[in-house]
């Protein structure tokens, strides 16, 4: 049984196959066709698969058979096609029957998009520059001061208020004198904090004492989520009521013991610090992680195929629907809110879904070239993290997963790629910068 | 009786299917035929020589039916059957069809 098939290349990401199919091919395919449609038909006269051809024919018509037959062949000769030129595809073929020629085989056309074939430019030892990971002092006691603020006490202050105390208060905003709507309270306590309120408000606010009434100017950023108050200053009518300040626990062995499994405050700035660093360690390597991935997409170019992008892109607008359904907006409402038509998102997203699509066609021509799979073990490891994140076990979890595993497989291989390429870079730390409070 | 009022049509089943490998050509013919008219018919339309004819008289089956409670019967249509055989090499077709083909 052979098949000839030739190829041509339309696109870089784009092929036709041409597949002629032997007589002899069709013939055995026809007799198979027929076999199987026989066993299910019952004419007078004959039990049911024991039809002769002839009486098949004449009561179906020839062509049922040959469609049939052809139905079951060309996908066959396809995949043999693809196999033969060792494509690579990624969505379904487009099949096409070739006007027929009397003594020639018959022809098939599919066009189908394959992977683009990547020529690799190299991609250990790319050079790459992380910042050392350095925990202060500093940095420990500020994590520890936080531990300590959630067993903090709130007492009574009897001075003026300041930023960190818990103040209650009466407030009603105007804007240009006339209220708003959201802009008026009374008897709410609230921690004073610059960053919760609008700019000004909290530093106003700071300073007066109990029993006090002051006007408090406030600024409303531009960027505001209420259109109708960006921008604008409110003058806020404050009256204080009540001063709180919090008083932390004394930090010392049993302040240790108790929020810890620590018996010292030493031990546990160890701890803290040993997290602390655990912490920077993982934020370092994903960010080389991204570094390295910046880097490989800028070094190489390769045309991606379209389907694989317009999927891409429909997952992202899908994303963004769901997204917007979780903030109880429908769709149609958030797109008439941001103003974009549906086909204006989809071009907004193109550029970033080429990216994704870039990024997994590579990750995955350097997995295949350096065997990067998914050991049964690693796919375990991920069900059983998994499933201590739902807090089910790890069986049930592979169950509902059904045919995403497969997705998950390719995550993990993702993931391994990435970290090879981060173990094969060639890092050079530059010198420490603060590490931001965690 | 016209020799096309005799032969009726063709009887294609597995049996007769068989019957035809060993050039025995089965026919459902008029109820009131006899061998020689049969074969006479036969050689008439179809140009070939009868060796051997053997006849049937195929009397249809019962049947009975239950409809809104009440049982009617009824009965499948007599037929009669002849199964012809021919002159070994000889075959039976009718403007170029030959209905026994396997």
């Amino acid at each position: 049984m052979t098949n000839s098939s030739t190829l041509t290349r339309l696109a870089p990401t784009q092929v036709e196959l041409e597949i002629s199919i032997t007589a002899e091919e069709l013939e055995a395919a026809e007799e198979r066709a027929f076999r199987k449609m026989a066993k299910n038909v019952r004419l007078p006269g004959f039990r049911a698969g024991k039809v002769p051809r002839r009486v098949f024919e004449q009561t179906y018509g020839a062509d049922a058979i040959s469609s049939q037959a052809l139905e079951d062949v060309v996908p066959e000769a396809y995949a043999k096609a693809v196999r033969e030129h060792e494509l690579n595809p990624v969505d379904r073929p487009k099949m096409e029957m070739l006007p027929e020629e009397d003594g020639k085989p018959k022809r098939v056309k599919a066009t189908v998009e394959v992977r683009p074939e990547i020529e690799l430019a190299p991609y250990r030892g790319i050079e790459l520059e992380r910042e050392a990971v350095a925990t202060t002092d500093d940095d420990v006691t500020r994590s520890i001061e936080a531990l300590a603020k959630d067993r903090a006490t709130l007492v009574p202050a009897d001075r003026a208020a300041q930023l960190g105390d818990v103040v209650t208060l009466d407030y009603e905003g105007k804007i240009d004198g006339v209220p708003f709507e959201g802009g008026s309270a009374t008897g709410q306590p609230t921690e004073l904090e610059e960053g919760r309120f609008i700019p000004g408000f909290a530093t106003g606010i700071a300073g007066m004492t109990a029993g006090e009434t002051k006007d408090v100017e406030a600024h409303f950023p531009d960027d505001y989520s209420e259109a109708t108050l960006a921008g604008k200053t409110a003058v806020f009518t404050v009256t204080l009521h009540e001063v709180k300040q919090y008083e932390l626990p004394p930090i010392d062995d049993a302040f240790a013991q108790a929020i810890s499994e620590n018996k010292t405050v030493d031990e546990l700035r160890t701890d803290v610090r040993r997290r602390l660093d655990a912490i920077a360690e993982g934020r370092a390597r994903r960010t080389l992680g991204n570094a390295v991935m910046e880097k490989l997409l800028a070094a190489h170019d390769f045309s991606l195929p379209e389907s694989m992008v317009e999927g891409e892109i429909d997952q992202m607008v899908s994303d963004v629907a769901t997204q917007a359904t979780r903030y109880g907006v429908s769709y149609e409402d958030f797109l008439a809110r941001s103003g974009k038509t549906e086909a204006e998102l989809r071009v907004e997203s193109r550029p970033a879904a080429e990216g994704r699509v870039k990024a997994t066609l590579l990750i995955e021509a350097i997995a295949q070239v350096e065997g990067i799979v998914a050991t049964p073990a690693d796919v375990n490891e991920e069900l059983a993290s998994l499933a201590r994140q739902y807090g089910q076990p790890p069986d049930r979890i592979r169950k509902a997963l059904g045919t995403n595993l497969l997705s998950l497989m390719d995550g993990i291989v993702r993931n391994k790629t990435v970290e090879f390429l981060v173990d094969n870079a060639a890092v050079t730390v530059k010198e420490a910068t603060e590490t931001p409070a965690s | 009786m016209d020799a096309r009022d005799i032969i009726v049509s063709p009887r294609i089943t597995e049996k007769s299917m068989a019957a035809a490998l060993a050039t025995q050509y089965t026919f459902v013919v008029h109820p009131d035929a006899t061998k020689t008219q049969i074969r006479h018919a036969i050689e008439e339309i179809f140009k070939v020589n009868v060796v051997k004819i053997n006849t049937v008289n195929s009397l249809g089956k019962k049947r009975s039916f239950a409809r809104r409670g009440v049982r009617t019967s009824g009965k499948q249509s007599d037929f009669k059957k002849a199964v012809v055989t021919l002159k070994p090499g000889q075959k039976i077709e009718l403007g170029g069809v030959n209905y026994f083909e396997q």
